[in-house]
């Protein structure tokens, strides 16, 4: 997606267009608006955003399950419901807040750029409200899609959060404000520790199941007679004589 | 111990776990119904918004009957498909859990819910019970405050149920707050109607915005200002207010609130005196310049930039701008009209667009958004009425009625929180004899309501709307209506019978009023149904037999205008002299003996995600987008109040105070502050919620509207 944020005046249609068509509850969105203070040296200033559909994202990343997934077909960054057991782990490790557990649903929602009216030939929801066209979406790639033309033609720049790069896929014509509002990725605590601790030694414990499970093997075939076999079928038998 | 197998066990668990999963999907709901995810759509029907005239026709998608989903009609000419939030809110409201279904009657143990037929027996008896005790004099005895929510056929069915039954006094919303423009135009130019439409923007060099926050007023407009500046017009923003629209703008000049009129006479004087005018136009077009000239020598450039708060720089550029070019469109916006001096200032703006030969032509003009309405009502009309009816009173009449307890009927189908001074016209609502609600929730006016009978919502019934650019609309029915709400133009088609007999039509649906209303005005005639129903724009009023096509652009073939004479009137002697007044209880009138104590001058406007004081308030979606009541403060008035930013505050006026979190922004001017217009109390949206800004403002009225700005205030740190 490419925005051009000087054609923003924040009426937030595509905020609440996003909500009737995703199902979002209100209060909760997949999408915003940033206001800059009026102070500031641009005047008023609006910036519109959703997923920046990173190509280096956090969120899929630390997903337990891989529900979070970059899809190649068309490099958006999406949840698979089935397997989202929404524990909310890509949450906070979003830097720009792009995800929210869906307060009724109870899984993780997010942009993905309206699939179903895509897939019905549309523009997703909040590029065909907005009045002025300040959201452009097409294929980066197609180098005839207007999203690319204008990308060639203007200049363009990214918010990018300083501390994590996710090479976000989200561009904004000439210049844009607010910049400083994204924050650091963050993985959760049950998340690092799997990753750097408890995934260690439960690998261990499987490994060592493994191991364990090839002695066995390896005791069937090499090793004759079995004390342990031999234990039971006696007692079976003297059970059956009476004794 | 009965016998469940594990298996079956792990079966009823699953089901146990997953329906306490679908229970609680439902907890926390406002709304009976699921909005759309994604999923599959039955059918897509043609509608309309019904908030503002921008009229943007939709497409609703219903599923398994009930509508889930709204977006903006991609091929409609003014919108493009874009759409705001306003409309989007109406799916949630229409499913709000505490809508109102049935009628109710109000009795000493509380509501009582009763029949839609009993409910209309009730209104058909007290109003029969007026006619037979006052038989001579029962005429202003019931009233009407409009508009109808659902359609204009609505509008005609009660106008003709009121008239029909000897009953004038049909209160618009435009005796209160819009009557000055569209009073203007008719005395200028001789049609109350906006002289031109949107599309002249993309041919104009200069696209003035006098007083018109689009951005916020009317969203889907931007994409024309925007494109107006791609086509190289210079956009020229007059409020004294920072706001999304000054973004767009190429020149933005602030003039203190309700000194408009003054900087016109002063750009006016300036062009004059350079003769920057054209006095071939003014000798063949115009009438009054004479008057005109001697009324715009007061105000020199330092006059002019003493009154208005601008630079004598700002106001010799404007004028400069104005002058040198030979296309001006100038949209007049609303705020210019809630003032009391409202009608000189709109009269000085004509004046300026007449002496520069600018009201007619290509990128020429005037746009009155708010005078949209085709004509041909009152036409039609008169042939709906008692023989012996008296004229209509003015609000401020009828309000009068009230007070002095002569008013026995009272037909609510507004929001009486409209007018000013709420609380003084909310007492006289409570001393009305009996009061009709027609509405949606358990709102203000509802409380105040003898008997409820709700309406039903747009999406459950089908009608023609108006729009800005005098285009004519259909909204089809998508879903059946709930309980026993009824449309409109049903409710007074079965009044409007029972009062009258067989000379009230028997309408049995909104089809058969408009055909009537068409068949019977001329300016109508080729706005055939078929035509309207199949257009995802809408089709322009007038289209009389005499036209091949359906025409945009202005109102006045040919360059002559609707006056006695074809010429635009300047000099209309019942109105007074051209000029120039401070509007009344301004802290900076020398007249104004409050002006001390109530210091700084008042605004208020509505915001963008909200429309009016009503329906939008209901809404979960929107209160979530919203800033509840706020107010803007100057740093440099709030630091002399020892106010900051997020402070709690009292906004006080001479006859009442608002609680406010006060906002420090340079978007208001030193000794200004603003306060959006929509909050009210019934609803519990935080967001929403707020006292009715009404309730402080004084009754100021003009002669044809109501003040609701630039009066004397004060700030009160809780």
């Amino acid at each position: 997606m490419v925005i051009d944020s000087a054609k923003c005046f924040n009426c937030r249609a595509c905020i609440i267009s996003c909500q009737l068509e995703n199902g979002v509850s209100p209060g909760y969105s997949r999408n915003w608006v940033k206001a800059n203070p009026l102070e500031a040296s641009l005047g008023m200033h609006f910036q519109p955003g959703n997923c920046m559909h990173c190509d280096a994202p956090t969120c899929v990343e630390v997903c337990p399950t891989g529900a979070t997934y970059k899809d190649p077909t068309d490099g958006t960054v999406k949840v698979n419901k089935d397997l989202c057991i929404g524990c909310g782990s890509c949450i906070p490790a979003c830097p720009y807040d792009a995800r929210h557990r869906h307060p009724l649903k109870k899984i993780v929602d997010k942009c993905d750029y309206c699939e179903a009216r895509r897939s019905a030939g549309r523009m997703p929801a909040c590029v065909d409200t907005c009045p002025t066209q300040a959201r452009t979406f097409g294929d980066l790639n197609d180098p005839g899609s207007l999203v690319a033309k204008l990308l060639k033609a203007e200049n363009t720049v990214r918010v990018v959060n300083q501390e994590t790069d996710t090479d976000p896929v989200m561009y904004y014509v000439d210049q844009t404000e607010p910049m400083d509002w994204t924050v650091k990725a963050e993985a959760p605590m049950p998340i690092q520790l799997w990753r750097y601790g408890a995934g260690y030694l439960v690998k261990g414990l499987v490994g060592m199941s493994g191991l364990g499970v090839l002695i066995m093997l390896g005791r069937q075939l090499f090793v004759k007679g079995d004390p342990l076999h031999s234990v039971v079928k006696t007692a079976e038998k003297e059970a059956d004589d009476g004794k | 111990m009965s016998d469940i197998s594990r298996r079956s066990f792990l079966k009823i668990g699953a089901a146990a776990v997953g329906s306490s999963v679908v229970l609680d999907s439902k907890r926390g709901l406002t709304s009976t119904v699921d909005l759309v995810d994604n999923d599959y759509i039955d059918a897509e029907i043609d509608s309309c918004c019904q908030f503002c005239q921008v009229r943007c026709t939709t497409k609703l998608q219903v599923k398994n009957g009930k509508v889930v989903n709204v977006y903006g009609n991609p091929d409609n000419f003014w919108t493009a498909g874009s759409m705001c939030p306003k409309g989007k809110s109406l799916v949630e409201t229409h499913y709000r859990k505490d809508r109102l279904l049935h009628p109710l009657r109000k009795t000493v143990r509380g509501w009582e819910k009763i029949s839609y037929k009993k409910a209309l027996q009730i209104v058909i008896n007290k109003i029969k019970g007026v006619r037979e005790k006052y038989p001579r004099d029962f005429a202003h005895r019931v009233a009407l405050f409009m508009p109808l929510w659902d359609s204009r056929e609505s509008e005609l069915a009660a106008l003709m149920a009121m008239q029909m039954s000897g009953f004038p006094d049909a209160c618009s919303p435009g005796d209160a707050c819009i009557g000055s423009s569209a009073t203007m135009l008719s005395i200028c130019l001789g049609s109350p109607n906006s002289p031109t439409t949107l599309d002249e923007c993309l041919e104009t060099e200069n696209f003035v915005l006098w007083g018109a926050n689009i951005a916020e007023m009317y969203p889907p407009y931007m994409r024309w200002v925007a494109m107006a500046k791609e086509r190289g017009a210079r956009v020229i923003f007059l409020d004294p207010r920072e706001t999304p629209t000054s973004q767009f703008s190429d020149l933005h000049l602030r003039p203190r609130p309700g000194t408009d009129g003054a900087l016109a006479l002063g750009v006016a004087n300036v062009l004059i005196g350079n003769e920057m005018v054209d006095a071939a136009y003014i000798k063949e077009k115009v009438n009054g310049f004479e008057t005109l000239k001697k009324a715009v020598r007061p105000y020199t450039l330092g006059h002019t930039a003493q009154i208005t708060g601008l630079s004598t720089q700002e106001i010799q550029s404007f004028a400069q701008i104005l002058g040198k070019s030979c296309k001006t469109l100038v949209w007049l916006g609303g705020s210019l009209s809630r003032y009391t001096n409202s009608m000189q200032t709109i009269q000085n703006i004509i004046a300026l667009q007449a002496i520069t030969n600018n009201i007619v032509g290509s990128g020429k003009g005037i746009m009155n958004v708010q005078g949209g309405k085709p004509g041909g009502e009152r036409e039609f009309l008169e042939h709906y009425q008692a023989p012996d009816m008296p004229k209509r009173l003015n609000i401020r009449k009828v309000l009068y009625n009230m007070k002095k307890g002569n008013l026995d009927v009272l037909l609510l189908n507004a929001s009486y929180r409209r007018y000013p001074n709420t609380n003084d016209v909310k007492a006289r609502i409570q001393n009305t004899g009996f009061v009709v609600y027609r509405g949606f929730f358990m709102d203000e006016e509802a409380e105040l309501a003898d008997l409820i009978i709700p309406g039903a919502m747009p999406f459950e019934c089908e009608g023609s709307q108006y729009g800005a650019q005098r285009q004519v609309v259909w909204r089809r029915k998508a879903m059946e209506k709930p309980g026993e709400t009824t449309e409109d133009w049903q409710f007074y088609t079965d009044l409007g019978r029972a009062l009258n007999g067989e000379h009230y039509p028997d309408f049995q649906s909104a089809e058969e009023i408009y055909e009537l209303f068409r068949k019977r005005v001329e300016s109508w005639h080729k706005l055939t149904l078929d035509k309207v129903k199949a257009s995802s724009t809408g089709v322009t009023w007038p289209y009389p037999e005499a036209y091949v096509v359906e025409k945009r652009g202005s109102m006045f073939l040919e360059g002559n205008f609707l006056t006695a004479d074809g010429k635009v009137e300047l000099d209309f002697k019942p109105l007074g002299p051209i000029r120039w007044y401070e509007p009344k209880g301004s802290p900076k009138d020398k007249k104004n003996k409050k002006a001390t104590d109530y210091p700084l001058i008042f605004i208020q406007g509505k915001v963008v995600q909200h429309w009016q004081h009503s329906f939008t308030n209901w809404s979960e979606y929107i209160g979530k987008l919203s800033q509840g009541r706020f107010v803007q403060i100057h740093p440099d008035t709030a630091k002399s109040l020892n106010i900051a930013d997020k402070d709690i505050v009292y906004i006080e006026s001479i006859v009442g105070r608002l609680k406010a979190t006060a906002h420090v922004t340079k978007a208001v001017l030193p000794g200004t502050v603003f306060t959006p217009s929509h909050p009210a109390p019934a609803n519990k949206i935080k967001g929403n919620f707020g006292q009715p800004v009404n309730s402080i403002v004084p009754n100021y009225w003009s002669k044809v509207s109501a003040q609701f700005n630039g009066f004397g205030c004060r700030l009160v740190k809780s």
